[in-house]
């Protein structure tokens, strides 16, 4: 199909598309880990693994505090993020458009009282996934995730339980 | 290794040049250009084994990452992510600019493809943010769309449509026009592909697999048409139609015998769902009429590019099967229930009537085909339908016994007064001769 000397230039071409395609992924969120408001969010979990990125501790975050005015409305929405007298950051209220003022993340609304947030897995080693399962089951109230958030894109900073990193529990 | 065709080949040029038929420089000339072939055309176990030890290595190297090594900082788990997409990127280059030839290629691309994958899905796992993993599959599958045509890649020519399908079915896009160009563009991508494979050697083994590739890619991609309940037999049906047609157009003027892949997977397809569409329960659950008009375009779109390729063969004044009538009337029959509102649960007995009425004379058309034509595999195949709708009304209880008994008592006479009206046929024409 190609001359070989074109050929060679072609892939070139393709592999440094393909290299900054696949950085600007990761560093995307790099920027937002060093760059993001931090927030800490209460959280509920247990421990699945997934095929590829390896095991994980699936949680959730609370939805019910999110506030709308949206009716029907189904697909992509941007919540507004709050904090309580405690400290902690609750999702606030929902929109449509992304909010100009207060920092956001982006979820996924499906109908007036579901929506689902793109917060749900923390990898985990291995190793440590079933304790670290346990620990957190018999820690909840105390468990909360630590989110990065940068014009709209976030990313999860640490699973603490109390005040410690879930990861210094198995040093 | 020599093929039971080659020993039958140089066997049979020995006798020709013993014969005069052709002279030793011919036979040598003939010789060197199946030689040449196999060398570039086959398959071999060495080539098969190298490249499933490359697939495994990357596979490998993903479960390794998927441990999750947390004692490596962030910074380092990024550049280990993206390790397996540059070891592979750049063996492809030197191989290029050795101008290495041969399984390597194919080797190198579906790793590199599998490095691509890697990279995307790690950082995921690295921020702990999953983002809409569709759109982490659909920037996977067009990476790796390049690889395909570089490196001339018929695994990575799978992966990628393995990819595409995973995109689609995980995608959220609502408009279902919008996934359905979607789902053809994504096809499109790789056709030039398999096109330049068929004008190279319409009958090669790439080729079919291809061909293969790609097909079962458009069921995939017509199954997430699908929303939850919306089941659309005759699109299932009609795609089926349309590979059948397809191939047709594609192999209107090949006489030899050899595998044609769309061809007996729009067979295979086409009357395993016939199958099922006899059956009175398959017609109970769904959502009956209601799938929407987006629903119905696409299903007239399709009805119509598979109504154009089976009268393709009458255009061009080829051989025309009249079993095509029969298809597209299976599908049409749907199409018009569907439309006018008879496709519920009061009018299925008689949708089901229709379609085992089609499916037995196919199956009938096919043993006087196999009858006519000699051809032992059609008449088999033939009695085979015959045999499994026979069973499966026997045993089928949706209908009652009175009913069944009295159309059993009834088929059984037809039969019987068909085959006495064929034997004074044969006799009457035999007293003529």
């Amino acid at each position: 199909m190609f001359r070989d000397n074109k050929r060679f230039q072609l892939l070139i071409i393709v592999f440094l598309m393909q290299f900054f395609t696949v950085l600007y992924i990761s560093l995307s969120y790099e920027l937002v880990a060093l760059s993001g408001n931090a927030y800490r969010f209460k959280i509920e979990g247990y421990d699945p693994i997934d095929p590829l990125r390896g095991r994980y501790l699936a949680y959730m975050i609370n939805t019910e505090t999110v506030t709308d005015d949206l009716g029907e409305y189904r697909g992509e929405c941007y919540i507004t993020i709050g904090e309580d007298e405690n400290g902690y950051a609750y999702l606030d209220k929902a929109f449509k458009e992304r909010p100009q003022e207060a920092d956001y993340i982006t979820a996924e609304r499906y109908g007036s009282e579901y929506y689902e947030t793109p917060f749900q897995k923390y990898y985990v080693n291995e190793a440590i996934a079933q304790k670290a399962e346990e620990l957190l089951r018999s820690n909840l109230s105390d468990s909360y995730v630590v989110i990065k958030v940068n014009s709209g894109k976030s990313i999860v900073e640490g699973l603490y339980i109390g005040d410690k990193h879930i990861d210094n529990y198995f040093e | 290794m020599k093929s039971k065709y080659d020993k039958w080949l140089s066997h049979e040029m020995k006798m020709w040049q013993e014969n005069g038929l052709i002279d030793a420089e011919t036979a040598t000339k003939i010789n060197s250009y199946y030689l040449n072939k196999e060398r570039h055309g086959s398959i071999h176990l060495g080539a098969i084994l190298g490249v499933l030890g490359f697939i495994l290595i990357g596979l490998g190297i993903v479960l390794i990452l998927a441990k999750n090594w947390d004692f490596f900082p962030r910074g380092v788990k990024v550049l280990i992510s993206l390790l397996p997409f540059l070891t592979g990127s750049f063996a492809g280059m030197i191989i290029l600019k050795r101008r290495i030839e041969g399984w390597i290629l194919e080797a190198i691309s579906i790793f590199t493809t599998i490095g691509i994958l890697t990279a995307i899905v790690m950082s995921g796992q690295i921020y702990h943010i999953i983002t809409d993993e569709w759109l982490l599959f659909l920037i996977a599958c067009l990476l790796s769309l390049p690889l395909i045509y570089l490196y001339d890649s018929l695994l990575t020519l799978g992966a990628y449509l393995i990819l595409a399908s995973m995109c689609l079915f995980m995608s959220d896009l609502t408009i279902l026009w919008v996934r359905f160009g979607f789902s053809i563009i994504l096809i499109g991508l790789c056709v030039p592909y398999a096109m330049k494979h068929y004008r190279k050697d319409k009958l090669s083994l790439i080729t079919g697999w291809n061909q293969a590739f790609i097909a079962t890619s458009g069921m995939v991609f017509i199954l997430s048409l699908a929303e939850t309940g919306a089941v659309l037999r005759e699109l299932y049906l009609i795609y089926f139609i349309l590979l059948m047609g397809i191939d047709k157009i594609l192999y209107q003027h090949e006489s030899f015998p050899r595998v044609r892949i769309l061809s007996i997977l729009g067979h295979i397809g086409f009357y395993i769902t016939l199958f099922i569409c006899t059956f009175k329960e398959f017609w109970y659950y769904f959502y009956l009429s209601e799938v929407g008009w987006q629903y119905e375009g696409i299903i007239i779109v399709f009805w119509l590019a598979a109504l154009l390729t089976a009268i393709w063969p009458v255009l061009r004044k080829c051989d025309f099967d009249k079993k095509d009538i029969l298809y597209l009337l299976a599908a049409a029959i749907v199409i018009v229930f569907r439309w006018t509102g008879l496709l519920d649960t009061d009018a299925s007995v008689i949708i089901t009537i229709l379609f085992n009425i089609i499916f037995i004379i196919l199956s009938l058309m096919m043993v006087r085909e196999g009858i006519v034509g000699s051809n032992m595999g059609h008449m088999n195949i033939g009695l085979l339908l015959l045999t499994a709708l026979i069973i499966a009304r026997f045993f089928d209880s949706e209908f009652s016994f009175l009913v069944k008994g009295i159309v059993f008592i009834l088929c059984g006479t037809i039969f019987l007064l068909t085959n006495l009206y064929l034997i004074k046929r044969r006799i009457r024409e035999a007293d003529h001769v």
